[in-house]
């Protein structure tokens, strides 16, 4: 990568003048929430960030020592608020862990169906908010579009939009609905009767074949947009040694080369979750896929990762809706609020859309934790933007942070 | 030079093909029936799902004061006032029922451990106030025909509640739609 | 590697620096001599075998005795190799006062061996008040600079009032 300081053209026109501190955030848009970034320029290059992070901090740390495990799963939610159900089960599985429970195989498929089909609905608001940030509308509401329609569906499923605290310990909260009314949206561009009604696996269905057309419109809109390729590939270079020290995980993870996935590497409670699934992880480089400007650890690839893992989530849906109908058990074994914690401590990360969020419980035979710890992805990735930022345009700051795609609710906690 | 031309047809090639694609999308909005057609909003609104989580519905005449809710809820929203009911019967008369929305995040851990099923979220979901006292919603106390499930909560039923001081109804009172219903 | 080998070869590295083990729980830990963990963790990522290349998490955990008000402070440490696939956790007693400013206990920074633990030890710090020596810029990281106490100590006492704001 070459810095915007070591330009021969830069150095010819002389952008640099007086040395000039300019706080982006923490309203600013392009920081995905209340992140205060403290730039200190030097005409248009920034020569130092500090990020001040804590504007949403409400220390979901020590509420959860102050309730038992059950009561903390809305909490949860509203970490990371654009993928609450992988929150939640992040949260569950690592009790289950701790009080050694073992869940139904129906209550496992729908887990994974529902999880897979936030981090679809997750990783769109990404690429959506990513356009955003560089300059182009449309994606943004086209993913929206999208989204709707998953926020319908788990409506129907769990009775909320946003904060769904569906997946709890020892199970999920319902079962899938059998009827339900077609979701608005859904009839709109799929030209049915707004009126009609279907089973909850048709509708879903129905969205993933309409979904699966539209990808290639993303990619040509985004993906394969020159001014998109220019403003991202080659900037933000996370070499795998910065990544792993970093303790980037997910995309960002990804993107940067490393093979791990915790759906395939992780704790053996939450990779058995994954078994009979066939599903690929989503490692760079691409190869022929990537634009000639790309090199391995960009923006460009930590985007494309998203795009990819978008198709692989709806394969992995797709699998689960097929399960579903035969899986065995019931969607929920009973669980006591006051049930006692084992003196004993877990820690688990699941592989969460922004990256490896974990959970770390301390059980002193009481029905509250003594610790309850939720380690941040976003925390860990954006760590890595002070040192990324450094020397580039002010105006590459957002394609860097975007790239990331932090969510505050999520490193604030 | 090669590069400059290189530079300058993908960029206006690419830039093309994203717009034939929201020239597409523009265009199937006139063929296909869209939202506002169908739904009006204040007139005609998208309706809630079925297990939509909305502001409680309680029911006051099977509610035994277990406090099971106000134990599982995690933000310690619902306040129960109660008293022994005495004189040879068991149970308790229920003097209050309220609700913190200031609070209450809509979990529906609350629905849960009901013994006898009377507090679920129901479809409600725009309920204001211009005061926070307008937050404290007090089941025992709402006009009858919102506590007997017969209307739904609105503003003014919360506000009419506000000038109670003693329940609307309680265990042992006759039942004010018993000529009604007959 | 399994927790048990991780453990032999610290032993065999470290001797009196390893204080005990508990390798039958469902999280294995190491406990750690405070002054030695830094070498530690530096040993655990550059030698061949271990390779620990990923810190996960850093954090405090608050062992207070609350009929004695006394107890430890305990700094856990979950790594884990890409390379290598194999995970461990570290933890580190400290007292719950120490010669540390404003009589916070003392703890030698990891900051050289992962770059993420910066920002861990900075919250660790600000929630535990424990005070990493060697990190380059120890300040409050969530909470407000300002701020008095740390909110996640057993015996925080929660502020009735924040700034002349009554709080709750």
């Amino acid at each position: 990568m070459v810095l915007a300081t070591q330009s021969e053209e830069l150095v010819e026109f002389d952008v640099r003048t007086d040395e000039m501190l300019i706080n982006m955030g923490p309203q600013h848009p392009s920081t995905h929430g209340v992140l205060r970034l403290l730039l200190r320029t030097d005409g248009e290059i920034i020569f130092g960030v500090e990020s001040h992070l804590g504007y949403l901090h409400r220390c979901a740390e020590k509420i959860g020592e102050n309730l038992s495990p059950v009561q903390w799963v809305p909490y949860t939610d509203r970490m990371d608020y654009l993928a609450g159900m992988n929150m939640n089960l992040g949260m569950a599985l690592a009790v289950e862990k701790l009080i050694g429970m073992q869940v139904p195989e129906k209550a496992v498929v729908l887990r994974v169906l529902i999880a897979e089909l936030n981090r679809i609905a997750s990783h769109l608001v990404g690429m959506g908010a990513y356009g955003l940030d560089l300059g182009t509308f449309s994606p943004f509401l086209y993913a929206f579009r999208e989204r709707e329609i998953i926020l319908d569906l788990f409506e129907e499923v769990c009775g909320a939009r946003l904060t769904y605290s569906y997946i709890t310990v020892g199970g999920v909260t319902h079962d899938l609905p059998a009827n339900i009314p077609i979701p608005p949206g859904l009839a709109m561009l799929t030209g049915r009767d707004p009126k009609s009604t279907m089973s909850w696996i048709d509708a879903c269905t129905l969205f993933l074949d309409w979904l699966e057309k539209r990808i290639s419109e993303y990619h040509t809109l985004l993906t394969r947009n020159h001014i998109f390729i220019k403003r991202t590939a080659g900037m933000g270079v996370i070499s795998p040694e910065k990544a792993a020290s970093y303790g980037c995980t997910g995309p960002v993870l990804h993107g940067s080369g490393i093979d791990w996935d915790l759906r395939r590497d992780g704790d053996p409670i939450y990779t058995r979750m994954y078994e009979g699934f066939d599903f690929k992880v989503i490692v760079a480089p691409f190869g022929s896929d990537a634009p000639r400007e790309a090199v391995l650890g960009d923006n460009w690839c930590r985007f494309y990762v998203r795009m990819l893992e978008v198709v692989e989530a709806i394969k992995l849906v797709r699998q689960a809706m097929a399960k579903y109908p035969t899986a065995q058990g019931e969607y929920r074994v009973p669980h006591k609020m006051n049930t006692k914690l084992p003196k004993d401590e877990v820690y688990l990360e699941t592989e969460c859309p922004r990256g490896a969020m974990g959970f770390y419980f301390v059980g002193n035979g009481d029905s509250k934790p003594m610790r309850a710890r939720a380690k941040s992805s976003c925390f860990c990735n954006l760590s890595i933007a002070e040192e990324l930022c450094e020397g580039v345009f002010l105006a590459d700051v957002p394609a860097i942070v975007g790239s990331l795609d932090i969510v505050m609710g999520e490193i604030d906690r | 030079m090669l590069n400059w031309v290189r530079n300058l047809f993908n960029a206006t090639f690419t830039l093309l093909k994203g717009m034939w694609v929201t020239l597409k999308v523009m265009l199937a909005t006139y063929r296909r029936t869209t939202l506002a057609d169908v739904f009006v909003y204040p007139e005609l609104k998208v309706p809630v799902k079925a297990r939509y989580r909305g502001f409680h519905r309680f029911d006051l005449t099977t509610c035994i004061g277990c406090e099971k809710c106000a134990a599982a809820c995690p933000v310690d929203c619902i306040y129960i006032d109660k008293q022994k009911l005495g004189g040879g019967s068991k149970g308790f008369r229920i003097e209050g029922f309220a609700i913190d929305y200031s609070k209450c995040m809509f979990c529906a851990l609350c629905c849960e451990p009901c013994p006898v099923d009377c507090i679920f979220m129901g479809a409600n979901y725009d309920l204001s106030c211009y005061s926070r006292d307008g937050c404290v919603v007090d089941y025992a106390k709402l006009p009858l025909q919102v506590a007997w499930g017969r209307a739904t909560l609105s503003p003014s039923v919360v506000a009419a509640s506000k000038v109670l001081d003693q329940p609307a109804w309680v265990k042992g009172d006759p039942n004010p739609f018993a000529s009604t219903a007959s | 590697m399994t927790p048990q080998q991780i453990h032999e070869l610290l032993l065999e590295k470290f001797q009196d620096k390893i204080e005990s083990a508990n390798l039958g729980s469902l999280e294995p830990h190491i406990t750690v001599k405070a002054e030695a963990i830094a070498d530690v963790c530096q040993f655990l990522k550059s030698d061949q075998r271990l390779q620990m290349n990923h810190l996960n998490n850093l954090c405090g955990v608050d062992h207070l005795d609350a009929k004695t008000g006394t107890g430890r402070i305990e700094v856990v440490y979950h790594m884990q190799s890409y390379p290598q696939r194999h995970r461990i956790c570290i933890k580190v007693a400290l007292p719950r006062t120490g010669d540390g400013p404003n009589g916070l206990p003392k703890c030698p920074s990891v900051t050289k061996v992962w770059d993420v633990a910066n920002w861990h030890e900075r919250e660790a710090f600000d929630l535990f008040g424990i005070h990493f020596e060697g990190h380059p810029k120890l300040v409050r990281i969530l909470c407000d600079e300002g701020w008095e106490g740390h909110p996640l100590r057993k015996d925080y006492v929660f502020p009735t009032h924040y700034q002349g704001m009554r709080a709750n």
